[in-house]
């Protein structure tokens, strides 16, 4: 007879001594050294949860005398997290075998039908399992967190109806809305002044959006069709561009008052300027040092220079 | 053939330093003075002949009507046959010459201060 020569740690919870010393019998007669650890009320196992860790599966009678049925399955599967539970159970009680399995537990045993090969294919069979289920749940949850914790706000939103399905954690931030809030209400809610949503055709779009304190927002919005719980649907995820939009506006402000200032440059600096060198050259070429109304010109086309580039301070300033 | 001679400027002072420079290289012509464009289209309106002849520098930048204004304004109304318009402006603009060259009725774009030089050349162009 082939014995698993495998450390296995099993937790029994059986309050019949009778029914846990064939149960120890039959596990012995498989494995080489089960690490077996028997309580016999449900309070005596919730109590001592530290050593569950390192547990491999526990076997769980439907009846103790401190907890029965389905707040029994349900109060140890929710300690036990991520081990199999595999119920025990009699005749009478086989229809509620099957509710422990809907409930979460990965499998039952008859107790007038056990002995060692069917109860150790069980435990090998769930413990492997279970493994399995833990890998799916785990990559269930890092779909979800790619979701969730995406920093970028997304939203899942019926196809037909445009009701929306599902927001992540950065939506709910950048529209400060709950995610309750949001949930079978019209994507309208957030894309206020669009009046066609999606039948442009196009995957990018700039649009206006809402926040909850009417605030508006500037977003850039892409957006996929998937198929959410058998429907079809429309994932969005939205940008916010509002503060660049801002930053592009200032610096056309500013390349505004650039263009202004090159204009004074050409067209109002030069002016005195010129007029500065053509009544020089006007007092060179007449020999007129002493023309009273050309120096006087002169000054006054001086006095312009200096305000002008006064002007051209004061602008650059305000910039 | 009568010839006028137009200054349109806002500026008195450009204004003098071209009447003094016209005085310089003798051209005698009657010279007519206009503080924008506007004034000067008035005049035009009314007075223009077309077996005369008109010389007429141009500044750009001036309230009322500006120089281009005045330019789009007098296309219809006058011919560049009897008419020779000289851009006189102190814009070293890029654009502003860009734009010059858009106006059929631009002989030249001079930047000011105008020199004697150029004045003794519109002289003998127009026989002034």
């Amino acid at each position: 007879m082939i014995v698993d020569e495998k450390k296995y740690n099993i937790i029994v919870i059986e309050d019949n001594l009778g029914d846990f010393f064939l149960l120890d019998e039959y596990l012995s007669e498989k494995i080489k050294l089960p690490t077996i650890k028997h309580f016999e009320r449900f309070n005596d196992f919730k109590q001592s949860n530290e050593s569950l860790c390192d547990c491999d599966i526990i076997f769980l009678d439907l009846s103790l005398p401190d907890k029965s049925g389905t707040e029994l399955v349900e109060e140890v599967l929710k300690i036990s997290n991520n081990i199999p539970v595999v119920v025990l159970t009699g005749y009478s009680d086989f229809s509620f075998a099957l509710k422990a399995i809907a409930l979460g537990a990965s499998d039952y045993l008859l107790k007038d039908e056990i002995n060692s090969a069917m109860l150790y294919k069980s435990l090998v069979y769930n413990i492997e399992r279970f493994k399995n289920i833990i890998k799916i749940k785990e990559s269930e949850q890092l779909y979800n967190d790619l979701f969730q914790l995406s920093p970028q706000p997304i939203f899942v939103i019926d196809a037909a109806t445009l009701q929306i399905l599902d927001v992540n954690q950065a939506c709910e931030k950048l529209y400060e809305f709950k995610k309750e809030e949001l949930v079978n209400q019209s994507i309208k809610t957030i894309f206020k002044d669009e009046e066609s949503i999606f039948d442009n055709h196009q995957t990018i779009i700039t649009q206006n959006h809402q926040k909850k304190n009417k605030d508006k927002i500037i977003a850039q919005v892409k957006y996929n069709k998937i198929i959410h719980n058998n429907k079809e649907a429309i994932i969005i995820v939205s940008n916010d561009i509002t503060k660049s939009i801002e930053h592009l506006n200032e610096i056309e402000n500013q390349n505004t008052k650039l263009k202004d200032i090159a204009w004074i440059q050409s067209h109002v600096v030069r002016s005195p300027l010129t007029n500065i060198l053509g009544l020089i050259k006007l007092i060179n070429e007449t020999e007129s040092v002493n023309d009273k109304e050309l120096l006087d010109h002169l000054n006054q086309s001086v006095i312009e220079l200096e305000n002008t580039i006064n002007e051209i301070v004061n602008k650059t300033h305000s910039m | 053939m009568k010839k006028h001679i137009f200054i349109i400027d806002d500026d008195p002072i450009s204004t003098i330093i071209l009447k003094k420079n016209l005085e310089l290289v003798s051209i005698t012509q009657k010279i007519e003075t206009f503080n924008n464009g506007k004034d000067a289209f008035d005049y035009l309106e009314n007075k223009y002949l077309k077996d005369e002849k008109y010389i007429i520098f141009l500044d750009i930048n001036m309230p009322e009507m500006n120089g281009w204004e005045f330019l789009s304004k007098c296309e219809p109304l006058i011919t560049s046959q009897n008419t020779t318009i000289y851009l006189l402006t102190s814009s070293i603009n890029k654009a502003d010459l860009e734009r010059a060259k858009q106006f059929p009725l631009i002989e030249k774009y001079l930047s000011k201060p105008i020199s004697k030089e150029v004045l003794i050349e519109i002289k003998e162009k127009n026989q002034l």
